[in-house]
Parts: structure tokens; sequence; C-alpha cells
């Protein structure tokens, strides 16, 4: 019983950690480029292709970025740890 | 009905888009037919739903979802509109908050059982203004993003057809309205349900994950 326990906190741990560097990674990319539209605007404005600028090539990626993290933790989710919350469970039983 | 208001408002307006508004008119006239077909079929579905576990979370996480998907483009467009494309800025703000919310209480509040941020502090303090206080957060949220949705639709009404802004804000409020009215507030979401399935399938989102891992 208390093998389980044990595990299972170690398990919440784990998820907690991933948590906490993903969330760290989005939270630094996200302010890092809200701090660059008041510090470095005239480089955001200036266009890599007439009609297409830093700011929107930037914009667009965080997005990408944003979804790319969740990617991340739903494959890691799938992979990890509910198989091995359903082993605890199995066992337990 | 819904074609003379616009065409006579057209008319009184004077350099007006007649074929944009005539468009609108068209795509404002099926849908909320869809809506009133959505509303007629609510009752099979409702027992359905009663059935199983993760179509009930789905249900709870959509007005967030609706809302979110709404007040982002409406409230970018308007944004866009006022200060050029240094709106899409806002665009960021929406897309970031997921992620955040996803890594830090999603997975304990499935764990709990629980729907929202406010069953889960009901379940350990008071029940009543544990509620009111976040009905009230809701609420005054949701009027800030409505502020910004209604000044963004106002101005891209006023775009295409050419109307005055007051007339244009008051055209979308009411088309809004009868949505709701005629369809009321569930078939207004349910009626889009499959483009919606579409859009979620495109984009991972917390809603999606949650439909996943409670149905695994």
């Amino acid at each position: 019983m208390s093998n389980h326990h044990h595990e299972v906190r170690n398990l919440g741990r784990a998820r907690q950690r991933v948590a906490a560097i993903l969330t760290t990674l989005i939270v630094l990319s996200y302010f890092g480029f809200m701090l660059l539209v008041p510090t470095r605007k005239e480089w955001l404005g200036t266009q890599i292709v007439p009609g297409f600028s830093w700011g929107i090539l930037l914009g667009i990626g965080m997005i990408l970025f944003s979804w790319l993290l969740i990617f991340v933790y739903v494959q890691w989710t799938n992979r990890v740890l509910d198989p091995a919350m359903d082993r605890i469970k199995e066992q337990s039983k | 009905m819904t074609m003379t208001i616009l065409l006579a408002a057209a008319a009184v307006a004077g350099k007006t888009n007649i074929a944009a508004v005539g468009f609108f008119g068209l795509f404002v006239t099926i849908t909320l037919g869809i809506t009133y077909w959505a509303a007629k079929q609510q009752d099979h579905r409702a027992l359905l739903y009663s059935r199983r576990r993760h179509h009930r979370i789905a249900e709870r996480t959509r007005p967030r979802r609706r809302l979110h998907g709404a007040a982002s483009f409406l409230g970018i467009v308007g944004m866009v509109s006022q200060k050029g494309y240094d709106g899409l800025i806002l665009l960021d703000g929406f897309l970031v908050g997921w992620p955040i919310v996803m890594f830090t209480i999603a997975e304990p509040l499935r764990n709990l059982g629980k729907y929202t941020f406010a069953d889960v502090v009901a379940s350990r303090l008071k029940q009543r203004p544990v509620r009111a206080a976040a009905t009230l957060g809701t609420l005054s949220v949701v009027i800030i993003y409505m502020i910004a949705q209604m000044v963004g639709a106002g101005n891209l009404i006023k775009l295409l057809f050419g109307f005055d802004y007051p007339f244009a804000v008051i055209l979308v409020g009411t088309a809004m309205l009868s949505y709701v009215f005629f369809g009321g507030m569930v078939a207004t979401t349910s009626g889009c349900r499959s483009s919606r399935r579409c859009c979620s399938s495109a984009a991972p989102s917390p809603w999606r994950c949650s439909c996943w891992r409670s149905s695994a």
C-alpha cells in the first residue's frame, strides 16, 4: 500500500515538473514577445517581405509555439502519465 | 423579414453596398433557420447527454470555448480596425492563456472530478459566496469581451455595408439577440457543433484533450 502511495506521489511530482517547464517556456516566450512591443517597436515594424513584418511573423510563431507545447504535453500524458496511472490502478486492485 | 429591415436601412444610409447587405441577410436567414432546427432537436439530445460523462464535460466547457472563439475573432477585428495590425498582438493573449490553464489547473480539475474552478473552491468553502464571486468575475469579464466584440462587429458591418456606426452596432446586437430568442442559448451553441468539431480537430486545445482523456 505504501509502495503505491510512493509511486503516485512520484508521478504527481513528475507531472508538476513537466507542467512547470512548459508553463515557464510559454510565459517567457509570451512576455518576451510582449516586451519587444514597447522596446523594439521599430524592428518589429521592419518588413521581411513587403506587407509581412517581423511582428506578424513572431505573432504567428507564438501561436504555433503554444500549439507545439500543448502537443508535447498531450503526448506526454498519453504515453507516460496515463499508462503509469492505469498500471498503479491495476496493481492496487 | 430581416431582408426588408436591411433594405429599408440601406435606403436610409444611401451609400450602401447592396450585394454585401444581401449576402449578410442570406447568411443570417440560413443560420437562424439552422438555429431554430437545432432548438427542436434539443430534447432528444438532452437525454443522450446524461448517458456519457465526457459528453457532459464537453457540454460544460463548450460555452467558454465559444466565448473565446467569438471574442478573439471579433475583438481582434475591433482592435485592428482601431489600431491597425498592432491589434494582432491581442490574438496571442487568447492563445497563450489556454496552454497555461491546461498545464496548471486542467489535470487537478480532472482528478477531482470537477468541471469548473468554482466547483473546486465551492466544495471546500461556503457555496453561496464562492458561486456569487465566480459569477461576478465571469460576468465582468464577459461584459468587457462583449464591448470589444460589439465594437469589432460594428466596425466590420460599417466597413462592409457603409452603415453609420451606431446603426451597425444596433443591427449586430439585434441579430445576436434574435439567435438567442429563437433557438435558446443551447441551440445557439449546438447549431454550429459540426463546424466546431472540424475546428477542434485542426487545433489542439484543452477541451479536446479533456475529451480524449476522460473517454479513455
